[in-house]
């Protein structure tokens, strides 16, 4: 049967380990569960191979998985994936579903080792471009030396010459070569994609955005030798890189406006929240890119990470001779949510069904307290975005009445309820009964506020996720994530034209 | 367009921090404090006063609806303050007047007859002045009959039914923290003139309900009772008892005098937790709302009419009768609950055993803390065997138990291994919560990514309980503590001899 194709296997789970890459793993059926590092059972068709791949005689080794599938009368796209610092090829096969979707999707992968101590030979550089920091970020540990060249860089090299080495050996569709990192190897993804990008048709990378002084120069110009390049960017909530919480929203930011204007893209992404998967869909004139904001996921990548990049993009992309990126249809689209609604504290704009929309007021942060008791004091029980009704009955498709002095309103649902608000009342008539709200309505410039959780939630059985003063609200398990609540707040808060963006010259070639 | 129900508009004084702020008396001022939620000062609220028992005189406040007509028979609530508070003050803090009107009976707020205290037998037995100096100490006398209090209520009952034309099988009283008190001390001692009762945040300490020897202590029998108990409300100064017991032996008691089927149903909606017991004498609802401090809920007399008032009445032969409700009260058609190490789960009312117990698995960060660790994620662990039975889908495990595929009714087929934090789904893969578990030859996942991310239900944790259904709700604590209960065979006690502190 079709669906016994994609099997998993079971593992023997040590839960006792804290090593970061046990190596007694390998080979074996031991599996280890990290929030954001999930292993799977050693794949029994990862084949490992030692060979000199460069002209400079150094033995580089990677591991391949072909998968049952193969056929080499067949042109076949290829994955080369790269592990995290202190990692390896197999480590990476293991944290990975790269295995899983060759199998089931009929694609080889190539896992390489660094040359040197398990570390890439990466550039170092700055996070940000915008404070008094003069100097490098300090690496952590001792790093291989970086050329300053490109072609002196063993494991960019090393890199193009695997590829070069599983074309000659299968039958690679060279329109349909694709790279992925984690970490450090998102780092290695990137460089490679900022020199070399121009012969792959994707990459994607997961918990390590590059340092914004190697992507920008001192002018805010882009810096890149190979142009636009289809790209997926996963940044788990809780990656902590860099540690600050702001540099790492901003260096997010700029990873992906960096790419963003590559491409071409469109500011306002298409977006769609499934379970704790924050997806942000660009599209561009040139390439597309995938932002990626996994809730409460550390520093890693996720099991699912390679299904999700396969299935969403690298399914629907090859780049042609010409240099140009086609898409076709992905095995999941690249669709937003088709109802969703995004408020943020003081913003007067709406995310509405993947559009920037106007609200007559802003939405308001409301406290409730509990002060009774306290001698003074107060304690916050619950706290609140709350949204002009006028908005609502928009998003919802209701009728709006408000009464001559606005202090009331009279709104009648699509399906016929009809509700009454007022100024100062927590209480919502609902049909003839009335009920608690979380909070009461409040009146602003002349319209009456309610906290939209609340709304959405009793009167709609929506979810609803707040995050960082930002709630998202739609119809299926959605669970807002940091990144996205940041991205969703730049996208509101001039209506869809997002901070500095503009100011990044266009690469013109 | 013309309502039942008209909500006014009010002026919010948002900076009040008083307990019942005099300047809202007779205008549309409005305070909001969590669980303690104004509305303005109803225009046909009566204040009245008068000699009513014992040659003193006291004060009430009626609110008659304009649709009053001395032809027909209507309906009479009483609604106790709290300490501190007065009569008018429990007219704001309530939507009795709103119900009043939509209904058409009639609700009357009798003040305390001094120190804004009612006269509450034990509330001063325990107390510490020094933990509360601003409390008046209301004393109390120690034989009913001569408690001031309680014979004004009597007597302001019979009034009412002479001044206006009263239903008398449909007498209902309410009261609100020290007006629950008050209202628990009448139900107990002439509870037999009542319909119903119902309170709010002022559960009865268990020792002024049952004797040392575990008998119930009460002079009036059956009644049909609501309880309200907001998650937040706390015990009194001078607690002997832990909330959790006093609201369970309240419940117990009623139970008891009710002879209540020990297995309720359940119904969470938003903030409202529901337990509905039906009694072969009368019926008692079980409300803990989620979040709420000490008070009553504005919507609260609406869900005590709505749910149990609407449809209660007092036959002259004493017995309670129930007749269909403007809401029944009815269980969560669809629900599971479930708690670690517990090998039982609430499945659509009733109670299931599972093949292996529910485990609660912390999801740990521990790469890059030199040996430590955080726990990023909780979950209940559930045998799949049980999902699927709770699903109606197909069970398929492997010989050796390590995997499992499932069928769901709308053909979706899934796939779980030991150890894999992956759910194989119609062949892609999505990341669970955490991985599946093996115990006991069953595969264990995380009920709450299975209903969430499969079924995109509601889950609710709390206090170790998950609840799961197809709407809005927030599972309470107090709510939790008797879903553990009722789990873990502890629904009603084989006496109230030992009731633990």
């Amino acid at each position: 049967m079709k669906e016994e194709s994609l099997l998993l296997r079971p593992g023997t789970p040590d839960d006792d380990n804290r090593d970061y890459l046990p190596e007694r793993i390998k080979g074996s059926d031991i599996v280890v569960n990290e929030n954001g590092n999930n292993s799977q059972p050693y794949p029994a068709r990862l084949k490992e191979f030692a060979e000199a791949l460069t002209s400079d005689g150094m033995v580089d080794v990677w591991y391949e998985y072909v998968p049952t599938s193969y056929d080499p009368a067949k042109k076949t796209p290829l994955v080369v994936s790269m592990h995290g610092g202190l990692m390896t090829g197999w480590g990476q096969a293991i944290y990975t579903s790269w295995t899983i979707m060759a199998e089931k999707h009929g694609f080889i992968v190539a896992f390489p080792n660094a040359s040197s101590k398990r570390i890439w030979s990466v550039e170092w550089g700055r996070w940000r471009l915008d404070d008094e920091k003069k100097e490098n970020e300090e690496a952590p540990g001792e790093l291989p030396e970086t050329p300053a060249d490109i072609n002196d860089n063993h494991d960019a090299q090393m890199a193009l010459a695997l590829i070069e080495k599983m074309k000659g050996k299968y039958n690679i569709d060279e329109e349909r070569l694709f790279m992925q990192g984690m970490s450090m190897g998102d780092l290695m993804t990137s460089m490679f994609a900022r020199n070399y990008g121009n012969i792959l048709a994707g990459a994607a990378g997961s918990g390590c955005a590059t340092f914004l002084s190697l992507l920008f120069d001192k002018d805010g110009k882009i810096k890149n030798k190979a142009g636009h390049l289809d790209i997926w960017q996963s940044r788990p909530e809780l990656n902590n890189i860099p540690p600050d919480e702001n540099d790492s929203l901003h260096v997010n930011k700029y990873n992906r406006y960096y790419w963003m204007r590559l491409n071409g893209c469109d500011p306002v992404p298409e977006i769609s929240i499934i379970g704790e998967d924050n997806f942000a869909f660009y599209k561009g004139k040139k390439a597309d890119l995938v932002y990626l904001d996994i809730k409460n996921r550390d520093h890693g990548q996720t099991l699912d990470d390679a299904a999700l990049i396969w299935n969403y993009m690298f399914s629907g992309v090859r780049r042609k001779a010409d240099g140009t990126i086609v898409h076709t249809d992905s095995n999941i689209p690249r669709k937003g949510d088709k109802f969703a609604i995004a408020v943020a504290k003081d913003d007067a704009n709406a995310w509405l069904r993947n559009n920037v929309v106007p609200m007559r007021t802003k939405a308001v942060y409301w406290q409730k307290l509990k002060y009774h008791g306290l001698n003074g004091g107060q304690e916050v029980r619950g706290e609140y975005l709350c949204v002009p009704l006028s908005f609502l009955c928009e998003a919802f498709g209701a009728k709006y009445e408000p009464g001559e002095d606005t202090l009331t309103v009279v709104v009648t649902l699509k399906d016929g309820r009809v509700l009454q608000f007022a100024r100062g009342s927590i209480g919502c008539v609902i049909d003839e009964s009335l009920r608690s709200m979380y909070c009461e309505a409040l009146h602003r410039n002349g319209e009456l506020l309610v906290s939209i959780e609340w709304f959405c939630r009793y009167l709609f059985g929506l979810e609803v996720s707040c995050c960082d003063e930002v709630v998202y609200v739609t119809d299926h398990f959605s669970v807002l994530s940091a990144n996205m609540a940041d991205l969703i707040k730049d996208l509101l808060g001039s209506g869809g034209k997002l901070p500095d963006y503009e100011n990044i010259p266009e690469i013109v070639r | 367009m013309t309502f039942k129900v008209n909500l006014r508009a009010g002026t919010p004084d948002d900076d009040n921090r008083t307990y019942l702020p005099e300047a809202i008396k007779g205008n549309d001022i409005v305070v909001n404090e969590n669980g303690n939620n104004s509305q303005p000062y109803p225009e046909r609220l009566k204040e009245c006063h008068g000699v009513i028992a014992d040659g003193l005189e006291d004060t009430w406040y009626e609110y008659v609806p304009a649709s009053y007509d001395p032809a027909r028979k209507v309906p009479l609530v009483i609604g106790n303050h709290g300490g501190l508070m007065t009569g008018w003050g429990h007219a704001i803090y309530t939507s009795w007047t709103l119900v009043a009107d939509r209904e058409g009976f009639i609700v009357v707020f009798p003040d305390a007859h001094s120190l804004r205290m009612w006269a509450v037998k034990g509330v001063f037995d325990n107390f510490d002045p020094a933990t509360a100096p601003d409390l008046p100490i209301q004393t109390v006398p120690d034989n009913m009959k001569d408690n001031h209090d309680m014979n004004y209520l009597l007597g302001l009952i019979e009034k009412i039914k002479e001044k206006y034309s009263i239903d008398e099988g449909r007498i209902f009283m309410q009261g609100m923290s020290m007006g629950n008190l008050m209202t628990s001390q009448f139900a107990r001692y002439y509870g037999n003139i009542l319909a119903g009762a119902a309170g709010s945040g002022g559960p009865t300490r268990p020792d002024m309900l049952f004797d040392e020897d575990g008998k119930i202590k009460n002079e009036a029998g059956h009644l049909a009772v609501w309880q309200s108990r907001p998650e937040k409300n706390g015990t009194p100064p001078g607690k002997q008892y832990s909330e959790f017991v006093v609201n369970k032996y309240n419940r117990f008691y009623w139970m008891k005098l009710n002879e209540c089927d020990p297995i309720p149903q359940i119904s969470i909606i938003g903030e409202d937790n529901f337990a509905f017991y039906h009694g072969k004498k009368a019926d008692l609802v079980y409300l803990d709302i989620k979040n709420r401090d000490h008070g009553q809920t504005l919507d609260e007399a609406f869900l005590y009419w709505d749910y149990l008032f609407s449809g209660t009445r007092r036959e002259p032969d004493g017995t309670i009768v129930h007749t269909d409700t403007l809401i029944p009260r009815t269980g969560d058609k669809f629900a599971i609950a479930l708690t670690d190490g517990c090998n039982k789960a609430w499945l659509n009312n009733n109670i299931k055993e599972m093949s292996s117990s529910a485990i609660l698995l912390q999801k740990l960060k521990y790469h890059g803390l030199d040996g430590g660790q955080k726990v990023r994620g909780e979950y209940l662990c559930v045998p799949l065997s049980f999902l699927c039975e709770a699903f109606d889908a197909k069970y398929e495990p492997s010989a050796d138990t390590l995997s499992a595929v499932v069928t769901l009714k709308d053909g979706r087929k899934l796939q779980f291994a030991r150890g894999s934090i992956g759910c194989v789904i119609d062949d892609d893969l999505r990341s669970m919560y955490c991985e599946a578990l093996h115990r006991d030859d069953e595969l264990l996942v995380s009920a709450e990514w299975f209903c969430q991310y499969l079924f995109n239900l509601q889950v609710s944790v709390c206090n170790g309980v998950a609840y799961i259904t197809d709407h809005f709700a927030e599972l309470s604590t107090f709510m939790a503590d008797l879903i553990k209960d009722l789990l873990n065979d502890r629904a009603f006690p084989v006496d109230f001899k030992n009731i633990e502190a």
